[in-house]
């Protein structure tokens, strides 16, 4: 290849594509290299969820920028990206729960974030179909859904008319600035950028980056069967431990019309093939927060496999004095709405542009309790 | 939920599930048959009473198997020493473990896009005829039957004698195309006469080859079509065959193996390593898998090249405990279902021997199978009647310019979301397969649309395994 490009960015998912995009409004040509599809892997087989989430200053601070950055992004976005602001309803089953729901509002408000505390009969109202005797729950009134693959597609169209181009090929290994493929040539670049979800530690063996199987369904379509996204607050529990297996429920409504059930999580399942055990242990979840949902026809299963870190925290940047490529990933199942800041943080990190978020809390280099650096 | 262990389980109850249960029965063996129709009979002898149909229904019904109607089969398993089939039913969920299974699921129709074909009133010949069967007036009404193969005939035939008035059969392949089809014909007798008698049946109807629908016209419902020839025929319905597509999704989710019927380069490659330069059908040796797959390569230039269910002699997929007859291997026609089901059965039933016996006769009906499809093979024309704006996938309105700006299927589902509606690519990806070349091959359980609660309950009892 002659062109020399300013960056390579490696991964066709949500993450490298954001990269790449983002460095090239920078005025950068990239490359944009992975295994086809553009928009497989995790963000394919992902929700396309949007959401501010609290777990950590650092998660938050990430997970708002991106909110930001994709709302002043929704109005470039093509229709197919189906961009909906359906908000987040997260589901206080108890009173502990529902006090839990009452901190994060009060998180939620002092950052100026809008949400709002419903008791148990506005969720009834806002969800006819829970099932009655919830405590209440939380609304997120700016989270939001979309269709991954097609922001993708979108981005990289935007890459290639800026100078940039998009490469089908499989990456062997990459240094800070070389990238090998699997049939041996070799592209030079000003800097590589490594965005390839739980596959990137095959190119940099250190990363404490671990795959994490999830399952999902979606029915046959049922118009206003739920109306936002909803997500059990017991999700948080599940999501951070590292049990070996863990299922929540969560249920978002598609634009159209369809209903997308998920969501479990497995460490140390390596084959992507749907487990009907783990799709019965979803649903069954399901029909505890809503009953009716077991009458629902489901039209396809599949799975993916989310990059989980030992913190839960993405990594993005590079370690200074070794030769390796700039990383970004290891957002687990928020790679979708983390993608927009951790591409403004990347932009930060080689241009020198402007962003609001601290990169340390993210760092290659930071402490991993001993899962990293080896 | 019902959950139990049988020692042989039929999945379909068209002729290849019926001769598959029969066969097996003969030798002893324990059979259920799953069918999702609410009588055995399959698509082809569905209402049909007398004949072959009539004979080899009671014949199933006698044999001792148990006939499970109205049962859908929407995973398969090869899990803890069987093969694990979920199940769904108007009598509710049902897990049935069995030590062989013997898929014969049948093939549906080709449906290929061309301008105007979603217009209501325009039917697939099969779909047509399973209306009239069940209760659809067609007297008097203008049809056009167009498309391809002796399936136009047959529901030509049958709309003749409801008393339709068919203007005209369109037959898309040359009539010098067919010759070469009528000398293989003639090695089969039983076929020209039944060819023939059809023929004399709908003596009246303009029959024509070279000839097929290139748009179909009307505002609310079809009112004309347009011929290749620039012709416009005054109409109330259309019935459209372009040959049908072997059902394989239960024997890909099930892992077996799909062998590859390609064009372009890998037409050549899959044919060297067959050993046939020809090009033509390489008949396999007779043994093992490796002369099943030489069965399987017939010559690709013509024809879509649609995934086929690779078995050996006996019938038996690269999945232990998994044998497969009829149309999944690539359509052969009725004969061929009831010789590859009988050939199921006896080697489910652990009878080689008698399974191998039959191995010439399959030959021949595949040889016939595999003449037919050269004769009635789709033009390129007719592979490329779509518009960019005609609608391809009719689940989630997606039109040809958009599919055809992708690369492969799994890109052209992602960014256009073809294939993701309630038929999951039943349709559109066996016509996309066609217009496009794309394999076509990502088949996840539920393989039909099935409630929460039966994928739950189905799933669940895993756990107890």
């Amino acid at each position: 290849m002659s062109t020399k490009f300013d960056a390579i960015v490696i991964g066709l998912g949500i993450v490298g594509c954001s990269c790449a995009w983002a460095l090239s409004r920078r005025g950068l040509r990239v490359l944009a290299v992975g295994d086809a599809p553009i928009g497989g892997g995790a963000t394919a087989a992902g929700m396309g969820h949007v959401a501010i989430m609290d777990d950590s200053e650092a998660q938050f601070r990430l997970t708002a920028r991106s909110a930001e950055l994709w709302m002043a992004l929704r109005d470039e976005l093509p229709p197919e990206a189906a961009v909906d602001y359906c908000g987040t309803l997260w589901i206080a089953a108890d009173e502990e729960e529902l006090n839990a729901a009452r901190s994060k509002h009060a998180f939620y408000q002092s950052r100026g974030v809008r949400t709002e505390v419903l008791d148990e009969k506005s969720i009834a109202d806002a969800e006819p179909n829970l099932r009655s005797g919830l405590a209440g729950g939380l609304r997120i009134v700016d989270d939001s859904i979309v269709y991954p693959p097609v922001v993708c597609e979108w981005m990289l169209a935007e890459v290639t008319r800026r100078g940039g181009a998009v490469r089908f090929a499989h990456v062997a290994n990459a240094t800070r600035t070389r990238m090998t493929l699997a049939g041996g040539e070799t592209i030079d670049a000003g800097v590589v950028v490594l965005a390839g979800g739980d596959a990137s530690a095959k190119v940099c063996p250190w990363l404490p980056v671990r795959p994490r199987k999830g399952h999902l369904v979606i029915t046959d379509r049922y118009p206003g069967f739920c109306r936002h996204e909803l997500v059990e607050l017991g999700y948080l529990k599940n999501a951070h431990s590292h049990a070996t297996e863990s299922v929540a429920f969560n249920l978002q409504p598609r634009p159209t019309g369809q209903m997308l059930l998920g969501s479990s999580r497995q460490y140390g399942v390596e084959h992507a093939e749907v487990e009907a055990r783990m799709v019965a242990w979803v649903i069954e979840r399901a029909k505890m927060y809503m009953p009716l949902i077991g009458s629902l026809r489901v039209v396809r299963a599949w799975t993916g496999f989310r990059a989980a870190t030992p913190d839960s925290l993405p990594i993005i940047g590079g370690r200074d004095g070794v030769d390796e490529p700039v990383v970004a990933t290891g957002h687990e199942g928020l790679g979708l709405t983390a993608s927009l800041g951790t591409a403004e943080l990347i932009s930060a990190i080689l241009t020198g542009a402007p962003t609001t978020l601290d990169a340390g809390a993210y760092a290659a280099s930071r402490d991993f309790g001993g899962h990293g650096g080896h | 939920m019902r959950a139990e262990r049988v020692g042989i389980a039929v999945v379909g109850g068209g002729p290849a599930g019926i001769a598959a249960a029969v066969a097996a029965r003969a030798c002893g063996a324990p059979v259920v048959l799953l069918d999702d129709n609410p009588d055995v009979g399959g698509q082809i002898w569905r209402r049909v009473q007398g004949g072959p149909a009539g004979v080899w229904r009671e014949r199933v019904k006698q044999s001792g198997a148990e006939i499970r109607s109205g049962v859908t089969v929407f995973d398969a398993e090869r899990t803890g020493g069987c093969v694990r089939l979920r199940c769904d039913s108007a009598a509710g969920p049902s897990v049935v473990d069995a030590e062989r299974v013997v898929l014969a699921t049948g093939a549906r129709e080709l449906f290929l896009p061309f301008p105007g074909w979603t217009l209501p009133g325009v039917f697939g010949v099969g779909g047509l005829q399973a209306l009239a069967k069940n209760g659809l007036d067609v007297r008097g009404k203008r049809i056009v039957v167009g498309g391809t193969g002796p399936l136009l005939l047959a529901v030509a035939a049958f709309l003749n004698e409801r008393e339709a008035k068919v203007e005209l059969i369109a037959e898309q392949a040359e009539r010098s195309g067919l010759l070469g089809f009528a000398g293989a014909v003639l090695g089969q007798p039983g076929k020209l006469w039944q060819g023939a008698k059809l023929r004399a049946s709908i003596i009246d109807v303009e029959y024509r080859f070279g000839a097929w629908i290139t748009e179909a016209r009307g505002e609310d419902r079809v009112r004309q079509v347009v011929m290749n020839d620039g012709r416009v025929i005054d109409v109330d319905a259309v019935a459209c065959g372009f040959g049908l597509v072997g059902n394989t999704q239960l024997a890909q989710v099930v892992g077996a193996g799909i062998g590859h019927e390609k064009r372009d380069s890998e037409v050549a490659t899959q044919r060297d390593r067959a050993g046939a330069g020809t090009g033509h059908l390489a008949l396999g040796t007779g043994e093992g898998r490796t002369g099943a797959q030489m069965v399987q390569t017939a010559d690709l230039k013509t024809g879509p090249w649609q995934g086929r269910v690779v078995v050996d002699d006996l019938m038996r997929t690269s999945v232990g405990g998994v044998l497969c007859a009829g149309e999944p291997l690539g359509i052969g026609g009725v004969e061929t279902s009831l010789v590859e089901g009988t050939m199921a059965g006896y080697s489910a039933a652990g009878r080689e021997e008698l399974a191998r016996g039959l191995i010439p006769r399959r030959r021949r009906e595949r040889a016939f199978a595999a003449a037919m499809e050269r004769a009635f093979a789709l033009r390129e024309e007719v592979l490329r009647l779509a518009r960019p704006e005609t609608i391809v996938c009719r689940c989630e309105d997606v039109a040809m310019a958009r599919i055809a700006s992708c690369d492969h299927w799994r890109g052209a589902k992602l960014l256009t979301r073809c294939g993701m509606g309630p038929c999951q690519g039943r349709v559109c990806g066996a016509a996309v397969e066609a217009m496009m070349g794309w394999a076509v091959r990502d088949v996840r359980p539920p393989v039909f649309p099935v409630s929460m609660n039966a994928l739950s309950a189905t799933g669940g009892a895993m756990e107890g395994a």
